[in-house]
């Protein structure tokens, strides 16, 4: 039966992009519109909230509600050391009910009416970094604003660590390779072109590491090191903050050849990385790419983002979508595509993925 | 010359309506006025396109209406109206809702159900009782908790609040703990309030959050139902706006109604119920989560898993469930660490669909099991159903049909006979949806019956003798098979005959008549593709302790029901000619 099938989704664009940068914090915008910015320069300072601790004044000082500002020993919005008395509490011989700072901050509110006090962690504003080159096209106090620059943006399966600045860097095959990554400099964003192994980081100096691109790491791996499955706290425990884009996902899978191009036409040249958790979010964002890097053919150039030949480059012969039993017997529209080591195959449409703009 | 009066178009006279339903695919369904009731013409269906590299939902909801365009022909022209109503498990879930509150429990009920049919589901609750907050609870460890749960909704349900203090300590905890201390998270916040709040309060909460304050007090002593839904109603609208379309709705949505999933399938169980005053559960499973839908005496009740979780979205299923446990229901070899990696992969790509059928089995496996959380949910086990409606992605696609009545029995665990049909053309929702946005159609048209479940309630010792079943259809032979406890069995008959089915419980399972008598089904039944499927696994399921005995059973439920693929050892390789 012939179907027409679901068009493959695209994993690439090349042009104007515009990128929203939202606060996750409350915080101050730095830029104002139409303001041009750099790849990674502050575009906000924000200031995470540290942590909180509440109590309830009125009960701990057996006063009422109105009159707790007079238990407190320590005034409104005033820094206090970890360990200072905030306020003393009426209790027994045998239980102290006082209340301490258990870490540096201040008060923050005290309330009349409901007899409760704030103490709040200090912390310190935390710039945010512009993930585009380009100019500032839309902004909304104390919510986001909007890059449009000129790049463009591969869209990878799984991301990690947050966000990542550098000029791309190609490694090759395993830690062997020697990457001119030592002594001072910049740092980069490290390309593995095959499944990660994690010691091949120790190779490098983190200070010279802004992040890391690589087509897979194997479950086996991660549960070598974390005993655990394949999640994303697991790789939080191996890699800390540090950020990380799997461009195929869990598996052995190497990275396609059509991707392996475009990053080594960008080697030296500036991108950030999106190392976000969020499913969709995460993603490579090269800056002002050359055009050419694309290879000038007819070819359709499309990998399998599923099952077992997952990340495998093939190209679409020009044949209509039929309709097929998958190897689980699922009937959906496959497309028929040729793979340069496997020869030719039907794959589900759904299962496939552009890798050309 | 004069045109050949077979040349020239054919006004048309249609009324399409369209509805969306948006999961990890997005559908867009078109119904026409047929013999004056709206009936399914097609679905097209398209990948979203929310995220990386093009974060434009429109690119996506523009090719699920291009492909259905196409799909449609000259049944489109002039063009495609906008869709009526938009629902689904991206865009329409049940939202996670924590609930302050010191209503008593008739009001409670009555709030839940306020709660559900505008798209929350109650996550969590505290009891405020009849004194103020802080007297029962520890005023951090609430903080705490919203920040662990970050519901997308906290609500503070309060009848009478003396000289305000529960809600000023509701209002501050959220200002000065909660606010800015969690990435991104800020909730929408209701107040339904017995008093006159101090405005000074409001304007604070609305200042820091999405807020609606309704005056609960209706006329009598009843609380104002009409008015707090109107406020949830809000609060969904605006959630969903902002968590599933980052702000900016679509062009191509622009005038469409969001329907929350779970008041989609709720229309569409009360329209199904009605019709047979039937006992009945609708159940969705798609890669985020698992519903059900329950009709019974005249109630709705709904039950979900997934999702949502700790103020993210849920990507699948099968990250959220205990992979150790899941394993215990898939007769491969396979290890955590290779299905925790198969589920990773699945969340990045849910629109992906399985290849193998060990992918398969694990779908299969982590459907049920989410969809028997979404159940205990509910908080008590299903009273006896007559039927079962299986929609959602995960369950319409399937590679084979009785694989969805599987993951319904093993889920739902019904006693006695169970009727099971199955949504083909996956547009229960899209239905549900249209229903619930004001247009009249008769849900269901694409439900097919699957298959009908015989089952013992009750524990037997492995191996005994526990059901026989005969099956005696028109112009055949009768069939009879006798099951024994722990183990499943089908019969299939030739499809053009109904046939009655009779069963003989051991003494100690029940089918429906009390604990070893025997029962006829009243109904004549059809085999439909799924056939009649006899379980004698009882009720809890009995588990063999040995883990190779287990293996052994779980292939024998899934062998005997024919609900497991035949393996297939690559990738189908194309024809060379």
């Amino acid at each position: 039966m012939k179907t027409d099938p679901t068009a493959p989704r695209a994993t690439v664009t090349i042009g104007k992009l515009r990128r929203r940068h939202t606060l996750p914090f409350p915080g101050e915008i730095l830029v104002k519109l139409g303001d041009t910015v750099e790849l990674g320069t502050p575009w906000a300072r924000c200031t995470p909230g540290g942590r909180t601790s509440v109590r309830d004044l009125a009960g701990l000082s057996r006063l009422s509600a109105a009159r707790i500002g007079e238990a407190l020993l320590s005034r409104e919005r005033e820094g206090v050391p970890t360990g200072d008395l905030l306020a003393r509490g009426r209790g027994t011989l045998l239980r102290r009910r006082d209340w301490t700072a258990a870490w540096p901050g201040a008060v923050t509110y005290v309330s009349k009416i409901s007899g409760l006090a704030f103490f709040a962690e200090s912390t310190d504003p935390a710039p945010l970094y512009c993930r585009l080159h380009g100019s500032v096209v839309e902004i909304e106090k104390d919510k986001h604003i909007v890059i449009e620059g000129d790049a463009a943006a591969i869209a990878v399966a799984l991301g990690h660590g947050g966000l990542g600045f550098g000029n791309i860097l190609v490694a090759g095959e395993g830690p062997q390779t020697s990457l001119p990554v030592t002594g001072e400099g910049e740092a980069s964003l490290i390309v593995f072109t095959e499944s990660l192994r994690f010691d091949w980081l120790t190779a490098f100096p983190r200070d010279r590491l802004a992040g890391v691109i690589a087509p897979s790491v194997m479950a086996s791996e991660i549960k070598s090191r974390t005993g655990s499955p394949p999640t994303h706290s697991a790789l939080a425990e191996i890699l800390g903050e540090f950020p990380l884009l799997l461009t195929e996902g869990i598996g052995n899978a190497s990275m396609p050849g059509a991707l392996q191009r475009r990053l080594r036409a960008h080697e030296g040249r500036p991108a950030s990385l999106v190392g976000s958790a969020l499913p969709g979010r995460a993603e490579i964002l090269l800056i002002q790419p050359d055009e050419a890097a694309a290879v000038d053919d007819d070819e359709v150039r499309l990998r399998i983002g599923a099952g077992r030949f997952l990340g495998s480059e093939v190209s679409l012969l020009p044949d209509e979508s039929l309709s097929r039993h998958t190897g689980a017997g699922l009937l959906t529209p496959h497309l028929e595509v040729r793979s340069g080591d496997r020869g030719r195959l039907h794959v589900p449409g759904l299962n496939l993925e552009r890798l050309d703009p | 010359m004069a045109a050949d009066p077979t040349d020239t178009h054919t006004p048309r006279t249609s009324r399409l309506v369209l509805a969306a339903d948006i999961g990890p695919t997005i559908r867009a369904a078109a119904f026409d006025d047929i013999d004056s009731s709206l009936r399914l013409l097609r679905v097209g269906e398209s990948i979203p396109t929310g995220g990386s590299p093009h974060f434009d939902p429109e690119i996506g909801i523009a090719a699920a209406l291009s492909d259905l365009d196409g799909a449609l022909g000259a049944y489109a022209d002039p063009g495609l109206p906008t869709p009526a109503a938009i629902t689904g498990s991206r865009i329409g879930a049940a939202l996670p809702a924590l609930v302050f509150t010191n209503f008593p429990e008739p009001e409670l009920v009555q709030l839940e159900a306020l709660l559900r049919a505008n798209g929350f589901a109650i996550a969590g609750r505290v009891e405020i009782g009849s004194r103020r907050l802080l007297d029962r609870h520890d005023p951090e460890a609430l903080a705490r908790q919203i920040l662990e749960m970050c519901p997308r909704l906290v609500m503070l349900a309060l009848g009478d609040d003396t000289g305000w203090e529960s809600l000023a300590a509701f209002s501050e905890l959220l200002r000065f703990a909660v606010r800015g201390r969690a990435p991104g998270y800020s909730p929408a916040v209701a107040i339904l309030y017995g008093e006159h709040p101090d405005q000074s309060i409001v304007n604070a909460l609305n200042d820091a959050f999405i807020t609606r304050v309704v005056d609960i007090r209706g006329p009598g002593d009843g609380f104002n139902v009409q008015a707090a839904g109107g406020a949830l109603a809000d609060l969904h609208g605006a959630l969903v706006e902002q968590l599933a379309f980052n702000g900016l709705r679509p062009k191509s949505l622009s005038t469409s109604r969001v329907v929350p999933l779970n008041a989609a399938l709720g229309r569409v169980a009360r329209s199904l119920a009605a019709d047979g005053d039937l006992t009945l559960a609708v159940i969705h499973v798609e890669a985020p989560g698992a519903m059900i839908v329950l009709s019974h005496q005249g109630t709705i009740r709904t039950g979900v898993f997934g999702y949502h979780r700790a103020g993210a979205t849920v990507e699948h299923i099968g990250l959220e469930l205990d992979l150790e446990e899941l394993l215990h229901w898939v007769p491969f070899d396979i290890t955590e660490a290779e299905a925790g990696a198969y589920f990773i992969n699945r969340a990045a790509r849910p629109w992906t669909v399985p290849e193998t059928t060990i992918e398969a089995a694990l779908e299969q496996a982590a459907s049920h099991m989410a969809l028997r959380q979404a159940v205990q949910y509910l908080g008590e086990e299903l009273p006896p159903l007559d039927l079962i409606a299986c929609t959602g992605r995960n369950l319409t696609g399937a590679p084979r049909p009785v694989q969805a009545a599987l993951i319904a029995i093993n889920a739902c665990l019904p006693g006695g006979y169970c009727q099971i049909a199955l949504d083909r053309t996956g547009a229960l929702p899209a239905e549900g949806a249209l229903l619930a946005a004001g247009i009249d159609l008769q849900p269901g048209g694409g439900l097919v019956h699957l298959s009908t479940l015989i089952a013992g309630v009750g524990l037997d010792r492995p191996g005994r003798p526990a059901l026989a079943v005969e099956l005696r259809a028109d112009e055949s032979e009768p069939i009879q098979r006798q099951v024994n406890f722990g183990s499943m069995d089908r019969i299939m008959w030739d499809a053009a005959n109904l046939g009655t089915v009779r069963g003989w419980p051991s003494g100690k399972l029940d089918i429906g008549g009390g604990h070893g008598r025997a029962t006829t089904l009243r109904t004549r039944i059809a085999p439909g593709s799924g056939g009649l499927i006899i379980d004698a696994r009882g009720r809890p399921i009995a588990w063999p302790e040995d883990v190779t005995h287990r293996r052994a059973a779980v292939l024998q439920w899934s062998q005997s029901t024919d609900s497991q693929s035949a393996p297939s050892p690559e990738l189908e390789p194309a024809d060379e000619n």
